[in-house]
């Protein structure tokens, strides 16, 4: 039997994490290894669902408090081990609510050791008037790993006067092993620019989505796949990331039903193309 | 090669910024090509709104920093090694952050262009990065190349940002028009009317380096599509 672990010199139960996962594998089943979780995250526990391969680990994280808060700040890591296959995901949408003047920060540290699987694959971010979020996901690339981020927001007004949220700060950073940055994105938009239908920004679309397909495997057919992603208003397409750190897919739309619908055609397609 | 201040300067800037200026730029249409192509942009005020996008959540906040970066690493160091690993390090944060391959592409053709245009000139810093680029150790993007470009020949950062947004802002309308959606005094108002804007942009400071952003999904997904086209005017 061969064991996989993240190494405990890399898991630190500090209270800079709202939640901290390692996952490992042992005789091709994936696990979690360790696990750290508190307020307001609630982790589900370890669910084996996938058809395709019986032994990835599919993990579910929840909000107890609700969604996203004004100061408050979510802070998570996930490690997983070389040969470790993990799907982590949310059951539902989270609701940043309305804010007056503060924001919620919400960053994610992934570490993908050599040959580790991972899809992090949180649901849409329902942005409330007056919100203001800050995202940071960093992306630790090791060879031959495979990770699967996607980002979706959209905006909404639960009292239908069609106020905007403050501002959606969103920044991915993927580097190597040798702590070289190959990709990086920083997104901020306006709530009023995103309502405002500016060409260039949101066009005629309410709904943004983006999926990172994060790999230094070559991926044959990739391009081509994201690219026949078409639909009555979507708005889609896809490029190779710098440092050939993968591909990007993104789509737009008028909601997030069509959004969520080219996402999960992205996946198949990156997961077709990586012959999982 | 310093160039006097005052109506010299003017001159210099006229010069490096016009369009007859062979540095490469009307090949480029900055994703106007692709959103007409897909029925994103039609008419003039959509081309303004596009250009609004184009310089106030993409130039300011990526391209402008990067520029001014440069800039003052060529001031603060001089034509020396020590420029060329700052402008090095500038360059590959800019290829880590440009999102779009055909968008990276173009920005590094352009660069190259205007590297080998003023070395040609006789900079001697154009010369000592062209051969950087050429012996492929950075990429030579357009607002690292400029920054230190137009540092070299002491234009002061403003000078170099009403060249660079100018710039960006005639390539558009220039590919507008080539593509018939406006007309001559269609592309004078429009650049008219961009003056307070890029105005607004210029009253900021650029943001710091930690806090480089963009805010264009739409031209982020047009940038994407175009590389696909098979049949197209523009680069990108």
């Amino acid at each position: 039997m061969q064991w996989s672990t993240p190494s405990c010199a890399g898991f630190c139960l500090t209270e800079r994490h709202s939640f901290a996962l390692d996952f490992g594998s042992a005789d091709g089943r994936s696990f979690v290894a360790r696990q750290y979780v508190r307020y307001p995250v609630h982790v589900g526990r370890a669910l084996y669902t996938d058809p395709l391969d019986r032994g990835r680990c599919t993990v579910f994280l929840q909000s107890v408090s609700g969604g996203l808060f004004e100061h408050d700040t979510v802070t998570g890591r996930i490690a997983v081990a070389p040969g470790a296959r993990a799907h982590v995901a949310t059951p539902a949408s989270t609701i940043v609510h309305t804010m007056r003047g503060g924001c919620a920060t919400q960053t994610v540290d992934i570490d993908a050791a050599d040959g580790a699987q991972l899809e992090y694959l949180p649901a849409p971010q329902i942005l409330f008037p007056g919100s203001h979020l800050n995202t940071c996901i960093s992306v630790t690339l090791g060879e031959e790993a495979v990770v699967l981020v996607s980002e979706t927001f959209l905006a909404h007004d639960p009292t239908a006067c069609a106020a905007s949220f403050a501002l959606m700060d969103s920044a991915i950073d993927i580097t190597g092993l040798d702590g070289r940055l190959l990709a990086r994105e920083r997104m901020r938009i306006r709530g009023a620019d995103w309502l405002g239908a500016q060409p260039g920004v949101s066009g005629a679309f309410s709904v943004q989505g983006s999926l990172w397909i994060l790999t230094q495997t070559a991926c044959a057919g990739l391009p081509e796949a994201l690219r026949a992603i078409s639909a009555e208003g979507l708005y889609a397409g896809a490029s190779a990331l710098p440092g050939e750190a993968g591909w990007v897919f993104r789509a737009l739309a008028a909601d997030a039903i069509e959004v969520g619908k080219a996402m999960a055609a992205a996946r198949v397609a990156a997961l077709g193309a990586l012959q999982r | 090669m310093h160039i006097e201040s005052g109506i010299d300067q003017q001159l210099a800037m006229l010069q490096f910024s016009d369009s007859f200026f062979p540095g490469g730029a009307t090949s480029f249409s900055w994703g106007l090509e692709s959103l007409r192509l897909d029925s994103q942009v039609s008419d003039v005020e959509q081309v303004f709104g596009l250009l609004q996008a184009q310089v106030t959540h993409r130039w300011a906040g990526l391209d402008r920093p990067l520029m001014h970066l440069a800039h003052q690493a060529c001031t603060d160091r001089g034509d020396s090694p020590a420029l060329t690993e700052a402008l090095v390090d500038l360059d590959r944060l800019c290829e880590a952050m440009s999102l779009t391959r055909g968008w990276r592409e173009a920005s590094r053709r352009l660069g190259f262009t205007q590297l080998r245009m003023h070395a040609d000139l006789g900079v001697a810093c154009a010369q000592r990065y062209l051969d950087t680029v050429r012996g492929a150790h950075a990429p030579g993007h357009l607002p690292v190349v400029q920054g230190a470009l137009w540092a070299a020949y002491h234009l002061p950062t403003a000078s170099c940002d009403a060249m660079a947004v100018g710039g960006l802002c005639t390539s558009i309308i220039g590919a507008a028009l080539r593509m018939g959606m406006i007309g001559h005094v269609d592309g004078q108002r429009l650049l008219t009317r961009m003056r307070p804007v890029i105005a607004g942009v210029l009253s900021q400071p650029p943001p710091a380096r930690g806090d480089m952003s963009s805010g264009t999904p739409a031209l982020d997904i047009a940038a994407m599509r175009h590389e696909a086209r098979s049949a197209r005017l523009f680069a990108n």
